[in-house]
């Protein structure tokens, strides 16, 4: 079914892994952990890397037992056919939202920053279309173009780094002002920004070489993930005043607004455009990973044309989040669907593997 | 082939729309350069907009042009002034916002949070406190051939490198605003004759003038802070009198200029504040002139210690008096002892007046210029 020409290597699965989970949300991920934790906040992303760390783990488990089989091909194998169909619908109605929620939220941001005036469906359109256009085609070629834009999250900590003109270590005391318990509790805040790392689902029998190798792979993604996290959140933390951080929903963008160069007023929205690349790169992988599941039941494993039409659900999808509490509603689906589709499901599936590995063997 | 006229298609959307709708020519705008807020009858607020034409042509010298307007917040008064003006009023490229001294003894935050909230406005915007009425200060036009707006903006810079007053922006305010443990200072302007001149540090509390600081001790204040500017000088009459005019002067650089500052907290509860300041001293001025002389050097150095230390204790006393933390003690203590700061949060004001500071200054002579 895959063609050898389409393998990527475990160093682009790498940066794949990278681009996807690196998303809108780290403009507002120091805003959201810092409200719980305090001080103690880049504690927390460490610890949410970490479990996130033990998560791939258990995708990985699941995967390898069927190396030449995405997640949509697999299911029904496991759980039986019409189950499985409908399982992987849920799959791709998941994946499409987070696609969906991702562009909600860039057009947001850029409605609230830049583009006050430009109505929104024509924010959401250009995002989309510059989504298909590259998801439509083959995973080599996107992981290509995700190694070449890695180098804007350099940038973005370059740009951070401007920040540090004006700092206060002692804002970060006491580090465990809120207690240790509330540092755990943030961690569940700051777990969603390192959504993405389900792209595995749909990527291992893409990747070149050795399993282990590609869980090495993930875990070095994942790892570079929340030291850019940890790093940024940390900045923030000795930026901004504790009870300053109420005021700022976007504290990245908000600590270069006063900083200027001679020729360049703004950096602010430097950062900003940095950040729209990629933003648009976790749109990509999610849009992918959804048109990727209508093609397995649609088109013979072709995405090609599947990706319009998913784009085009996605668009309708964003268009009825007009407002912040559809978007919350949103966002508690999604969550839901994580539990349920990224945790809880995979490691039936490993048991369930098991035992009908067992029970073949038992056979023979 | 299709797939790249399906690209270019996009791109040249992209190029035709970008800016429709949000596109804003320069030609189109007026630019406010500096803003004056000062305090009007019945709680109202009085705004002094200075707006700064660029020449057309390149012999043309900068015009400005003054509006003042009396209204409740500082939209309203913007609006006001996109009434009177031809052409859209923006305020990306304002450089000065100015405080009467009348308004500032209220809460200015409630006369910043236009620029805070809006992601157009220009948080590097310098921010001072003028002697009187800003507006009258504004209303000076020009300083020689220089426009208002500019001369403030570079009066206050060159203080700045003088160490005489801090470099302040919106932004850099905007931490300490909300920190409880923590207070800031603002240059404060004044007016001289014809000209502007920055004459002290005006001190804050809670977003509150409480007093202002004179030059020198707004030069001590900084350099307790250990936030030297470019140069740091002081001027000292002598104790001996000499029988010629002009020779009981010594003036001084500070070159380098170390601080520490220890927080200690005694069974009590009490706190002591150490400030030890470690400087090493450049004399530029010294008519009297034995510095070969290693006994008179000695003498010199002690003289210094003993008024610099006299100076020290003046400034922190000023600034126990206004309750205005610029040290940042309260920050340290909710860093460092957390429980000591608990039950003193709600009147810090008052607890920070009653601390103890033991300033110590160490001076050390190390290089008096090209001759003895």
């Amino acid at each position: 079914m895959l063609n050898q020409k389409n393998k990527i290597t475990q160093r682009q699965l790498m940066y794949f892994m990278i681009q996807t989970q690196i998303g809108v949300a780290i403009l507002s991920l120091p805003y959201k952990v810092q409200m719980k934790a305090k001080g103690g906040a880049w504690i927390s992303i460490i610890i949410a890397g970490l479990v996130v760390q033990v998560n791939i783990l258990l995708l990985w488990a699941v995967c390898r037992r069927y190396p030449s089989h995405t997640i949509y091909g697999f299911l029904p194998q496991i759980i039986g056919k019409y189950a499985g169909t409908t399982i992987c619908f849920a799959y791709i109605g998941y994946f499409l939202l987070s696609a969906s929620t991702i562009v909600a939220n860039l057009t947001n941001i850029l409605g609230k920053w830049v583009l006050p005036k430009t109505p929104r469906w024509i924010m959401v359109l250009l995002t989309l279309v510059t989504a298909v256009y590259l998801a439509k085609e083959s995973v080599r070629i996107i992981s290509r173009v995700f190694v070449i834009v890695t180098f804007v999250i350099v940038s973005m900590v370059i740009l951070t780094l401007i920040a540090y003109t004006d700092i206060n270590l002692y804002y970060l005391f006491p580090v465990t002002e809120e207690g240790w318990g509330t540092i755990f509790k943030a961690a569940y805040a700051a777990f969603w920004p390192f959504g993405g790392y389900e792209i595995f689902l749909a990527m291992y029998p893409f990747v070149e070489g050795k399993s282990n190798g590609i869980l090495k792979a993930m875990w070095a993604g994942n790892l570079l993930v929340t030291l850019f996290y940890t790093f940024e959140v940390f900045s923030c933390l000795i930026i901004f005043s504790p009870e300053q951080f109420p005021y700022i929903s976007e504290p990245l963008l908000y600590m270069l607004k006063g900083y200027t160069f001679h020729f360049i007023e703004r950096i602010d929205l430097i950062f900003l455009a940095t950040w729209i690349v990629v933003a648009t790169t976790s749109v990509i992988s999610a849009l992918w990973m959804g048109a990727m599941g209508f093609g397995h039941l649609f088109h013979k494993g072709e995405h090609k044309i599947s990706v319009f039409y998913a784009a085009l659900i996605c668009y309708i999808i964003v268009m009825f989040a007009r407002d912040e509490t559809m978007m919350d509603r949103y966002d508690t689906i999604l969550k839901i669907g994580h539990h349920v589709l990224v945790v809880a499901l995979p490691s039936l599936l490993l048991v369930l593997s098991y035992l009908i590995e067992k029970k073949k063997g038992e056979q023979k | 082939m299709k797939t790249h006229y399906g690209f270019i298609i996009t791109i040249f959307m992209t190029l035709m729309l970008s800016g429709c709708w949000d596109q804003d020519s320069i030609k189109d705008t007026r630019l406010s350069y500096a803003v004056g807020f000062d305090q009007a009858a019945k709680q109202k607020l009085l705004t002094t907009i200075v707006i700064h034409d660029m020449p057309s042509g390149e012999k043309n010298e900068s015009k400005n042009d003054i509006i003042s307007s009396v209204g409740s917040t500082p939209r309203e008064n913007r609006d006001y002034a996109n009434q009177v003006l031809s052409g859209q009023l923006r305020t990306y490229k304002n450089r000065i916002i100015l405080i009467g001294e009348e308004r500032a003894k209220q809460d200015i935050y409630p006369i910043l949070d236009i620029f805070y909230r809006d992601p157009k406005s220009a948080l590097n915007a310098r921010i001072a406190v003028a002697h009187g009425l800003a507006k009258d200060i504004l209303f000076l036009k020009k300083v020689g051939n220089v426009p208002i707006e500019e001369e403030i903006d570079n009066v206050i810079k060159s203080s700045e490198e003088n160490s005489k007053v801090v470099k302040v922006t919106a932004q850099k305010i905007f931490p300490i605003m909300m920190d409880p443990g923590h207070d800031y200072l603002l240059p404060y302007i004044s007016q001289k004759g014809s000209r502007v001149e920055v004459s002290g540090t005006a001190m804050f509390h809670k977003n509150e003038y409480r007093g202002t600081l004179n030059s020198d001790e707004s030069t001590m204040c900084i350099l307790l802070n250990g936030k030297k500017g470019g140069v740091a000088r002081f001027t000292q009459e002598l104790s001996e009198k000499s029988k010629y005019v002009g020779y009981d002067y010594v003036t001084f650089n500070v070159e380098k200029s170390k601080r520490k500052m220890d927080i200690k907290v005694n069974t009590q509860g009490e706190i002591m504040v150490a400030l030890t300041l470690k400087w090493k001293v450049d004399v530029v001025e010294f008519p009297k002139d034995h510095l070969n002389n290693k006994k008179e050097v000695e003498q010199l150095t002690q003289f210094l210690t003993a008024k610099m230390t006299d100076l020290a204790v003046v400034t922190i006393k000023k600034m126990q008096e206004a309750r205005c933390d610029g040290f940042g003690v309260g920050r340290r203590l909710i860093a460092f002892h957390p429980s000591i700061w608990k039950p003193m949060k709600d009147n810090w004001g008052e607890q920070y007046s009653n601390i103890r500071f033991e300033p110590k200054i160490d001076i050390k002579i190390v290089k008096n210029g090209i001759i003895n």
